[in-house]
């Protein structure tokens, strides 16, 4: 029970501590930053964007970029009749300094502003830009009209306005109502996994926080903020700077500054400003005690309370004093001096200002993470080839680091490759490392293949590859020359290394599997396709054809040689329309013959052939029965 | 009259619209402060016209579709951590999105919650466990946190395809995320970018008991999915890979004197991958095909075997909203018959590609097809079918040397007959023999 007890305590501590520490803070690189969006919101947009620009340097003690093109810049868009335009231009114009915003009857437009009937807002920017102007505040119409406006409108924005607007009011007006509001404020803020609190935007939180503690100041009594609401809105603010808007970015740098320089509560933050590593060659690890803009919260005494080992739980080491060095807000200690095993630590820090401060928040038990490295060695690495079936070790190799073997290892699918090393570290001592994987490539492919190589009880590691096995698995049955590689490495390794110890050949059991295509290759230009057309056939020699061309004419010429000798003539011809007719249409009919045979196809041709047809059919009838009556 | 004349605007306006490159785009976030923290990528899509709505991931009010029609064109998934989306989207709303056209991007992180490593599973593409992270301890960059976890990954390890990752560069990719693994069987997937040898993804707290589900060079950082009706994904396993604070970091590996680089390649990435997934690149169109035979420029009713044809394809492609003309040297074209029987690489000049062939002498219905797909480009595919016939019985070769014998006696024969005729028609017995 008693146990218990202390268990839910310790708890208790561990959360509280925890949540106490801001997350980080705003970083140098992104004050740098900032400082470089601010000067490059040059030529302005617009009044606001002016304003925020010349303030936001100012947090940053930077100078202006040519302040009277700024001052110009105001005076010329410069609305007379918007009170909100006024307060900007008057508060930029105050911050630039030597710069005078034309404003005949400032007091009057301002004054006649603050009425009951306007809201929260307005009333601020009048009364912000009649303290720019260094007129005077008439503090109890202000009050008055402030009571009106937080009547109709009690949101987070005005009532964290209103904040402002007291502050700016005179000694004698009694601003302790709305101190009070301050409480009312911060319970209605979101709280977003016990990280980060919040109201709807990044404006309202940062009015918030700078009201609240302005006013605080003013009336000299502290907000009703807890600490660990302040720095939740700290992480919160912190959290957003990433921006890279000029509106934001102010709001950011402002929100931090009220947070980090203010009379009341200022949260500090423990960060590691080095590497997280700390190794033999940089034993010392630095950590950053600073407010939330990463500066220096003056000279503190900081001690390492314990460092607990994060695998294995216990507090390796305790009460380490840190010293300071050059930057005031940067503090080391030697962690290699506690012999430390390699692993990540966590360090957890306390810090006590030289000078009592009740402001800071958060001095006990902030924590950083680091890790102490080691160097590995490997002095050699087994490579043994094994039967499976009598498991009798056909071969041995010993490699020694960094060399390689290119020679003499075969393996076939009934062996095994076994590879077997160990890792020392520093002090000889065998270690576990979190990566401890064997690479099998295909020498000829390049595919690769990774295999992991575990360790037994004494911190051997070993590997077997299944050649046949893995031959259907992982190399397609390729045989051929592969090449194996150890890869080592951990976190805490200083040294992580890829060494190529062997090239050996596998032998797998023959296999049908078809190369599969290689990824990618629908992506590919397919290979040209030209049509094979049919060849035509082989023809006998034209000298035989010729030939027998010859012979077949050979009878016609027979014919006129036969028709000279008996004395054959058309003597008896007479030109008449049937012979000619007749004749011409048998010619006709055998051209048509022949243009059927080249061009013309069966109908036309048919056509033709009655035209041809009847006409010699006609004319030889006639030419006919003409012959055969001069033959009685 | 008036509503048809509407009606055709407003469908030309939908073309425009559509054409242009930008549109609605949902960006759904862990938290509203990744607007800040990205920034530089969101007001670059912001620069291009795209028309950005941030919502949280869990925003009770989420919805994709309003009455059957889609509210958004693209989908930014900034939002890794999310372990149930808000409003309408369910389990098949993002599937159903891509099948309908609609463009994603997603980032995980090592806290990446279930519905994300489901839309990958769903693409083809696994997510590592919650937790795990990829880690190389090999090349991890100087400003890591311990666990090597913020992984360098370097510009030889993306793939080659301009219109998805930019113009080459040396410049090395920042990566702290989760890993993710290509089912081997999806030929969808695309590469962007991997890991090397000696990365895995393991959770770095824990040490490694089982075989890590991604080792090595199948270790995917960010992959892509072009789905066959040409919507995008793109899955990169960390969101930081778009954040403002690695577009601005130095890049320096640990290991030994690695060279240093003043600026990380992840702005000129993250920027040629968004330009890709959103079809800004690499969209391109059949704006219209002519096929004749050579010589002549309309297409006859159809093909004879052995003729030559010319056809032409013009292609055109999106460039900053605009079509313009396409230029390759690999567009191919295949003449098919179930099975091509002429593949052939078109000309191209000025976005048209052309090509004369010979037809096979093999007559049948065809197609012309062009069937392209290259990485990085949307997928085009057009045919256009034809008949091809056999020859005309006149269209054979009518002397054959080696039948001269055949037509010699045929018209020898028509001859003699015609000769003939004339002469025993008009034969005139001599005097002399008359005196006999």
């Amino acid at each position: 029970m008693a146990r218990g007890l202390v268990f839910l305590l310790v708890l208790v501590f561990t959360v509280v501590g925890q949540s106490l520490s801001p997350i980080s803070t705003l970083s140098l690189d992104s004050q740098a930053r900032f400082k470089a969006i601010f000067e490059q919101a040059k030529p302005y947009a617009d009044l606001s964007t002016a304003h925020y620009a010349i303030l936001g340097l100012k947090l940053l003690n930077a100078p202006i970029p040519q302040p009277q093109e700024a001052c110009t810049f105001l005076k010329e868009h410069l609305d007379a009749n918007s009170i909100q335009s006024i307060y900007h231009a008057t508060t930029a114009a105050k911050t630039l300094g030597n710069c005078k915003v034309p404003l005949s009857n400032g007091q009057q437009v301002l004054n006649s502003a603050v009425t009951d009937s306007s809201d929260v807002a307005t009333v601020f920017y009048a009364v912000s830009a009649l303290a720019a102007l260094g007129l005077t505040i008439n503090s109890a119409e202000v009050a008055k009209a402030l009571d009106a406006g937080l009547k109709k409108d009690d949101s987070v924005l005005s009532s964290s306005l209103a904040l402002h607007v007291a502050s700016m009011l005179s000694n004698e007006t009694n601003v302790d109502k709305y101190h009070d509001l301050i409480e009312d404020i911060v319970a209605q803020a979101d709280e977003v996994g016990e990280k980060y609190l919040q109201f709807d935007s990044l404006q309202q939180t940062t009015i918030f926080i700078e009201g609240a503690y302005k006013l605080s100041g003013v009336v000299n009594k502290a907000p009703v903020i807890s600490e660990e609401q302040v720095v939740l809105l700290g992480n919160y603010i912190v959290s957003r700077q990433s921006t890279q808007s000029v509106r934001n970015a102010y709001f950011v740098l402002s929100g931090t500054k009220a947070l980090s320089d203010n009379k009341f509560q200022i949260p500090v933050a423990f960060a590691l400003a080095g590497p997280v590593a700390v190794t033999s060659a940089q034993p010392s690890i630095s950590v950053r005690v600073s407010n939330l803009f990463s500066a220096s919260l003056g000279k503190l005494i900081v001690v390492a309370t314990s460092v607990q080992s994060q695998s294995e739980g216990d507090t390796a080491a305790s009460n380490l004093p840190l010293s300071g060095t050059s930057d005031p807000s940067i503090y080391q200690v030697n962690l290699m001096e506690s012999k430390l095993s390699p692993d990540f630590y966590r360090v957890v820090l306390d810090a006590t200002p030289s000078q009592a401060d009740t402001r800071l928040i958060g001095l006990a038990d902030g924590a950083v993470t680091v890790k102490v490295t080691t160097q590995v060695t490997l002095d050699t690495a087994e490579i043994n080839v094994i039967d499976k079936d009598q498991s009798i070790t056909a071969k041995t190799m010993r490699v020694k680091y960094p060399e390689k073997v290119t020679k003499g290892i075969e393996a076939d699918h009934h062996q095994n490759l076994v590879v077997k090393f160990s890792l020392k570290d520093k002090s000889g001592q065998p270690i576990e490392a979190h990566q401890t994987f064997v690479r099998i490539t295909n020498v000829k492919t390049k595919q690769e293949v990774i295999f992991t190589a575990e360790a037994d009880s004494g911190k051997v590691y070993k590997f077997t590859l299944d050649v046949a096995e893995s031959g259907k698995e992982y190399f397609k049955d390729l045989s051929g020359r592969y090449s194996i590689d150890l890869i080592i490495g951990d976190a805490v390794i200083q040294n992580p290394f890829f060494w190529n110890l062997a090239e050996v050949s596998l032998q797998f059991p023959e296999s049908e599997a078809r190369p599969s295509l290689p990824a990618g290759s629908q992506y590919k230009q397919l290979p040209k396709i030209e049509h094979m057309f049919r060849v035509a056939e082989k023809r006998p020699p034209s000298v035989v054809s010729n030939a027998f061309t010859v012979l077949v004419l050979a009878p016609l010429v027979l014919l006129f040689l036969l028709w000279a000798k008996l004395g054959a003539n058309i003597n008896n011809f007479s030109p008449s329309p049937s012979a000619l007719g007749f004749h011409l249409g048998l010619g006709g009919i055998f051209a048509l013959y022949y243009c059927y045979w080249t061009c013309l196809n069966m109908f036309s041709t048919l056509q033709y052939l009655t035209i041809l047809g009847g006409i010699t059919f006609l004319f030889g009838n006639r030419l006919l029965s003409g012959i055969a009556q001069q033959k009685k | 009259m008036a509503v048809v004349v509407a009606l055709v605007l407003c469908g030309l306006l939908a073309v425009i619209s559509s054409v242009q490159g930008g549109g609605k785009t949902l960006v759904l976030l862990d938290s509203m402060t990744m607007r800040e923290s990205h920034s530089m990528f969101f007001k670059s899509l912001q620069e291009r016209g795209f028309e950005l709505t941030y919502k949280s991931a869990d925003d009770p009010n989420l919805k994709l579709s309003s009455y059957g029609e889609y509210l958004y064109e693209h989908l930014v998934l900034f939002c890794p951590s999310v372990e149930e989306f808000g409003g309408d989207i369910g389990e098949n709303t993002l599937t159903d999105f891509i099948d309908e056209g609609g463009n994603i991007l997603v980032a995980g992180s090592s806290d990446i919650g279930e519905p994300l490593r489901e839309l990958g599973s769903n693409c083809g593409l696994e997510f590592d466990e919650e937790g795990t992270s990829v880690i190389d301890h090999l090349n991890y960059d100087v400003k890591d946190e311990g666990y090597h976890t913020l992984v360098v990954a370097d510009s030889e390890n993306l793939i080659e395809a301009e219109t998805i990752v930019g113009a080459k560069t040396n410049k090395p990719v920042l990566f702290n995320g989760v890993g993710l693994i290509a089912d081997p069987d999806n030929p969808l997937i695309i590469d962007v970018l991997h890991a090397s040898s000696s990365a895995y993804s393991h959770n770095p707290k824990e040490a490694v008991e089982d075989y890590p589900l991604v080792v090595g060079t199948n270790t995917l950082l960010v992959a892509a999915l072009q789905a066959r009706n040409n919507a995008r994904v793109v899955f990169s396993g960390s969101v930081d890979l778009f954040s403002d604070a690695f577009f601005q970091s130095a890049v320096q590996k640990a290991s030994g004197a690695s060279k240093k680089y003043p600026e990380s390649g992840n702005q000129a990435l993250a920027l040629a991958i968004s330009q890709w997934v959103f079809k800004e690149h690499g969209v391109i169109r059949v704006s219209h095909v002519t096929h004749h035979k050579a010589g002549e420029t309309s297409p006859p009713a159809s093909y004879t075997i052995e003729d030559k044809v010319e056809y032409n394809i013009w292609l055109d492609i999106l460039v900053d909203g605009e079509w313009r003309p396409f230029s390759a040297n690999d567009v191919q074209l295949e003449f098919v018959r179930i099975d091509p029987f002429v593949r052939t690489t078109l000309k191209s000049s000025k976005g048209r590609f052309s090509t004369i062939f010979k037809l096979p002498d093999v007559y049948g219905v065809f197609q012309f097809k062009v069937d392209y797909n290259r990485i990085g480009f949307t997928h085009l595919f057009s045919t256009t079918q034809v008949s091809v016939r056999p020859f005309e019985h006149t269209q054979f070769e009518r002397f054959i040397p080696s039948a001269f014998p055949y037509y010699a006696s045929a018209f020898s024969m028509m001859f003699g007959v015609f000769v003939f005729s004339l002469v025993f028609l008009h034969h005139r017995d001599s005097d002399k023999s008359k005196r006999e």
